[in-house]
């Protein structure tokens, strides 16, 4: 089994290579395509990334410095039961969403948000989903 | 379902990150266990009732005890 040393540098290289890759497409969609949809997602995905990993890297070092794991069976188990209700509740959000632009907006690629840029305001969304979750269920009873 | 982890702790002189440590868990883990908000699996309940000299039957105190 992978020990915990080894556990977080795979953890800061994974984080280091989504980074890397994420501002290379960012960068480049808006060198090849530049509207400001993207330039603005870009760059709210990029800081929203490096932020996390900044606060997640730190608390991991902090762990691994006091000789605790970095995930236990409970939190493991939290992960599973958040990912698995913030995905429900983003899928049920963008079926409502889409539903609701149908009936009020006619003609979706145009005037209003462009379709390729909606992906990027719905990977967004399902981030703060998962996150407010996260938030709330850290505070409460665990995974009972 | 209550526990006796925190009688035992202090009967040992042992604090909530000491035995987090012993059987390998994060201290969170520890304080649900218990304030009764998180069920342990049954390796990790043995793994606790070991470290405090106990059966895991002992352990636990069940509502119908």
């Amino acid at each position: 089994m992978m020990d915990e040393r080894k556990r977080f540098r795979a953890f800061v290289g994974i984080l280091a290579a989504v980074i890397v890759v994420g501002a290379i497409f960012g960068i480049g969609s808006v060198v090849v395509d530049g509207d400001s949809w993207a330039i603005v997602a870009s760059i709210v995905i990029l800081v929203a990334t490096a932020l996390v990993a900044i606060v997640v890297t730190r608390k991991k070092l902090k762990d691994l410095k006091s000789g605790f794991p970095s995930e236990d069976e409970r939190s493991a188990a939290m992960k599973m039961r958040i990912g698995y209700l913030a995905f429900w509740v983003s899928v049920y959000l963008c079926f409502a969403l889409g539903w609701i632009i149908s009936l009020f907006v006619e003609d979706t690629s145009t005037g209003f948000i462009p379709l390729a840029e909606m992906m990027f305001v719905l990977a967004g969304l399902m981030c703060i989903i998962f996150i407010v979750i996260w938030a709330v269920a850290s505070r409460g009873k665990g995974v009972q | 379902m209550k526990t006796r982890i925190k009688e035992l702790r202090a009967r040992y002189d042992m604090t909530q990150d000491d035995l987090a440590r012993k059987v390998g868990v994060r201290r969170e883990t520890i304080l649900f266990i218990e304030n009764g908000k998180y069920v342990p699996s049954l390796k990790l309940a043995h793994d606790i009732a070991k470290v405090l000299k106990i059966t895991v039957d002992e352990l636990f105190i069940f509502g119908d005890d």
